[in-house]
């Protein structure tokens, strides 16, 4: 394949991948829209709860991910401190990590613990970088599995898509 | 053609960036074979275009260190053995976007694959290694 053919190819590359990506969602929400709904009401739930604490805005969209990552029975098995780690966990994670590398978090008050570990990274068309990722959360030694997409706020931050 | 070669086993075998500009991605204490491995993710013992692709995605977002969504040319002088920047900036802007960055590195995907059969085997990447520890 000449160079020329290939610049052509490679845009069309990209976009299979960026759809591919789009349509997973859409896949999941189609499976399971309560499992998607579930997480976005989570992630609205906490965000409110650190709006009334009177959170800053960092502070409040850090709950958001967390509230999404974390919906739902999981939610409802973890204590304040676990979502915090986990939700600290998971920005480091998106924000730093290779696909593949996981970051783990552990509270041994609770005896909880979990890793957040980048699957797939890609890159929506104004720039916005999006990564798939999937979840360990082990409570009372029972390991749960969770799998979402996070894409990066202008802000920094990370937001929870499903 | 050297040069690209070089670049293909930074990127292609997965060599690259990860979680910063490492040591061994900077040449010293590189492993070509852990580095295939890393990046060949169905374990078939080939590096498909799809396993490249996702590497190549990798490598862009972690060298976009202020994540801006493209690559300045601090950021891409950063990764090792990186091609000329103003040949890599293909529409001029002064920055190499996702899409430069992708074709840029199919190019170099399609020069170590030697046999042409659409995937790069360990021999194919240690045969561009080899290249690399030559100049």
């Amino acid at each position: 394949m000449r160079r020329t053919d290939i610049r052509r190819l490679a845009p069309i590359v990209l976009l299979t991948f960026v759809v591919s990506s789009c349509a997973a969602m859409q896949q999941t929400y189609q499976e399971n829209p309560k499992a998607v709904l579930g997480g976005m009401l989570g992630a609205g739930a906490g965000a409110g709860i650190a709006a009334l604490a009177g959170a800053s805005p960092g502070v409040i969209v850090a709950s958001a991910i967390g509230g999404a990552l974390l919906g739902g029975f999981i939610g409802n098995k973890l204590d304040d401190r676990d979502k915090q780690l986990a939700s600290q966990a998971a920005s480091r994670a998106f924000e730093q990590n290779r696909t593949g590398q996981a970051n783990v978090w552990n509270n041994p008050n609770s005896g909880n613990s979990g890793s957040v570990t980048p699957t797939k990274t890609y890159q929506l068309a104004n720039g916005q970088y999006c990564r798939e990722y999937s979840q360990a959360i082990v409570i009372g030694g029972e390991q749960h599995q969770t799998y979402g997409t996070a894409c990066r706020q202008a802000d920094g931050t990370w937001k929870v898509q499903s | 053609m050297r040069l690209i070669l070089l670049s293909v086993l930074t990127v292609g075998a997965g060599v690259a960036l990860s979680g910063g500009v490492r040591a061994e991605d900077q040449g010293a204490g590189y492993d070509p074979r852990q580095a295939f491995a890393e990046t060949d993710t169905d374990r078939d013992g080939e590096i498909d275009l799809a396993e490249f692709h996702a590497r190549v995605v990798d490598v862009f977002y972690i060298a976009d260190t202020n994540k801006d969504g493209s690559l300045s040319p601090e950021e891409y002088q950063r990764l090792p053995f990186s091609a000329d920047f103003k040949n890599a900036d293909i529409n001029g802007d002064g920055k190499i976007s996702l899409h430069e960055f992708v074709a840029n590195r199919f190019l170099q995907f399609q020069a170590a694959d030697t046999n042409h059969d659409g995937e790069l085997s360990l021999d194919e990447v240690l045969t561009a290694y080899k290249g690399r520890t030559k100049k």
